[in-house]
């Protein structure tokens, strides 16, 4: 079965009496080629489990099964589970699970998964939730190897942006400070059923096993953050006293100073080691007070 | 493509009724024949109604289906489940939907290079629909104009060489006990003979428990034998067919 041939996803969601839902924002990928890319990108040489978010009619699920040895897929709706069982049952290297990422247990469903080790995600899913969803995983500290996004082309640009320029922002920096984050390829929207609004790119991203910034106090450092992005337009020293009214602007100012940095300096042009540095930097003065 | 049939579970509380029928063993029977499924390599299967027998209570009848559903769940096999007399007692067909989650069949689709038909004669001669609160003879069985007007459509909007097999609960197979055979048969019976022009390889239906078979107007007729008959599970109740088989060949 070509879970990618546009005539076979509507024959198959017929029988099942499902159409696309728009609250679940449900683009079905139609190229195979495409499919096969991201599954065969997703992982490397050690990936033994791949976690699928949105299983969808189970194309890139099916793909994944081919390389990989274990597939769990979750999909958050539940009229798809029967169709999912009917595209996927030649496969026995899939656990398909009628659930929202957001709410399910990952560590207890790939417990053993993590003891083995390589396991990775990949996730194709409508845009307005894909961002969170991967802020989530990231912030679960649980030990994937990679992420693999399908996201809004705009949204790749960001995720990959280098600091200093337009696109770089907090989710950049955030996403930066728990591994590297590569664009794997563009794909149309014609590529889709039925077509979004806009391109998409697949993006991927290596988590680190050992983070090489590791701030003296990860709160501070990713208050930090925040407040050098929340007011982005503004110079550092104006827009960290904003961030942190504990501390005087002169003292933020020779902080700044101290890491070497112009006191003009906008937070959009650190890197998240230099954004490791000074929020060292902030934290002694906070401790000091 | 391997597609599973079978038919008149009539899961109830009752240890045996009259006809040799014993409804409190049909979940059991019903879990074996999934797993045989599965094991067979079953891509879909398909439920020709009577799903629960019918009690004179309607959380009875929630509680029956309820567990069927639960089976069906748990099977690694996709199931359709079609509507039977059996299922309307106290249930109308939202509620039998909603309450077991059941994929309710389109009235066509595609299974592979065959076209599923899926006739629904839950209808009184009148064109009333078996329901909760509607006092139904389940002898007065019968296939309404509109989907005899799509049937007819289907086939001929069909390119020639097109394979199609109708399923229904209530009979197509005039060979058959006639109080079981669909008011309206012939009717349906033109349409597959005439316009269906040699496209219909199989009419599956239940409703009949003993199950049938006959050849007629190019196409085999078979009657499933009902699940719910005997103490023990007979595997000869399920029907295997494989859409890379052309008619005659099918039957596994």
């Amino acid at each position: 079965m070509n879970l990618c041939d546009i005539r076979t996803i509507k024959d198959t969601m017929a029988m099942f009496g499902l159409t696309f839902r728009k609250e679940f924002g449900q683009n079905f990928l139609t190229d195979r080629e495409v499919v096969a890319e991201i599954a065969e990108s997703c992982g490397g040489p050690n990936t033994k489990t791949v976690l699928e978010i949105g299983a969808g009619c189970g194309s890139l699920t099916h793909e994944l099964a081919l390389i990989y040895e274990n597939v769990v897929a979750l999909e958050i709706d539940r009229g798809l589970i029967p169709l999912l069982k009917y595209t996927l049952g030649e496969h026995r290297n899939i656990k398909v699970i009628n659930a929202d990422v957001m709410k399910t247990d990952i560590p207890e469903l790939l417990g053993d998964a993590f003891e083995k080790g390589g396991v990775s995600v990949c996730a194709n899913l409508p845009y307005y939730i894909t961002t969170p969803i991967l802020l989530e995983l990231l912030d679960s500290r649980l030990p994937f190897d990679s992420i693999t996004v399908m996201i809004q082309s705009e949204v790749a640009d960001r995720l990959c942006a280098l600091p200093g320029t337009p696109n770089y922002g907090s989710v950049t920096a955030y996403l930066n400070y728990f591994g590297t984050c590569r664009k794997l390829m563009k794909v149309p929207a014609g590529k889709f059923l039925p077509p979004p609004k806009v391109d998409s790119a697949v993006v991927r991203i290596d988590l680190y096993r050992d983070r090489p910034c590791k701030p003296t106090d990860e709160k501070i450092f990713f208050r930090t953050m925040r407040a050098a992005f929340e007011q982005r337009r503004k110079t550092l020293p104006n827009a960290l006293s904003a961030g942190f009214g504990e501390i005087s602007k002169a003292e933020i100012t020779d902080a700044i100073l101290s890491c070497g940095f112009d006191a003009n300096i906008r937070g959009e042009r650190l890197s998240v080691s230099e954004f490791c540095t000074l929020s060292d930097k902030l934290y002694e003065l906070i401790k000091s007070k | 493509m391997k597609i599973g049939f079978f038919s008149d579970l009539h899961c109830g509380r009752e240890e045996i009724t009259n006809n040799n029928r014993y409804p409190s063993r049909s979940l059991g029977k019903l879990q074996k024949l999934l797993l045989d499924f599965e094991n067979i390599g079953v891509d879909l299967a398909i439920c020709l109604g009577d799903v629960i027998n019918g009690s004179v209570s309607r959380a009875d009848d929630i509680e029956h289906l309820s567990r069927v559903a639960k089976v069906i769940r748990d099977s690694s096999v996709p199931v359709l489940v079609m509507q039977g007399n059996h299922d309307f007692k106290n249930l109308d067909d939202d509620t039998f939907y909603r309450i077991s989650d059941f994929v309710r069949p389109p009235f066509v689709c595609r299974a592979d290079e065959v076209n599923l038909i899926f006739l629904d004669a839950n209808y009184c001669s009148d064109g009333t629909r078996y329901g909760s609160g509607v006092k139904y003879n389940w002898k007065d069985t019968y296939i309404p104009a509109d989907q005899i007007e799509a049937l007819r459509e289907v086939f001929l909007n069909a390119p020639e060489g097109s394979r199609f097999w109708v399923l229904c609960h209530q009979c197509l197979d005039i060979g058959v006990e006639e109080r079981h055979i669909v008011n309206n048969a012939d009717e349906v019976l033109s349409v597959i003979g005439n316009e269906g022009r040699g496209m219909v390889e199989f009419v599956i239906c239940g409703h009949y428990h003993p199950g049938g078979y006959s050849i007629d107007i190019g196409t085999e007729f078979v009657t499933l034998p009902a699940v719910c008959t005997g103490k023990e599970f007979n595997p000869g109740t399920a029907l295997i067919l494989d859409t890379a088989h052309k008619p005659n060949k099918g039957l596994i």
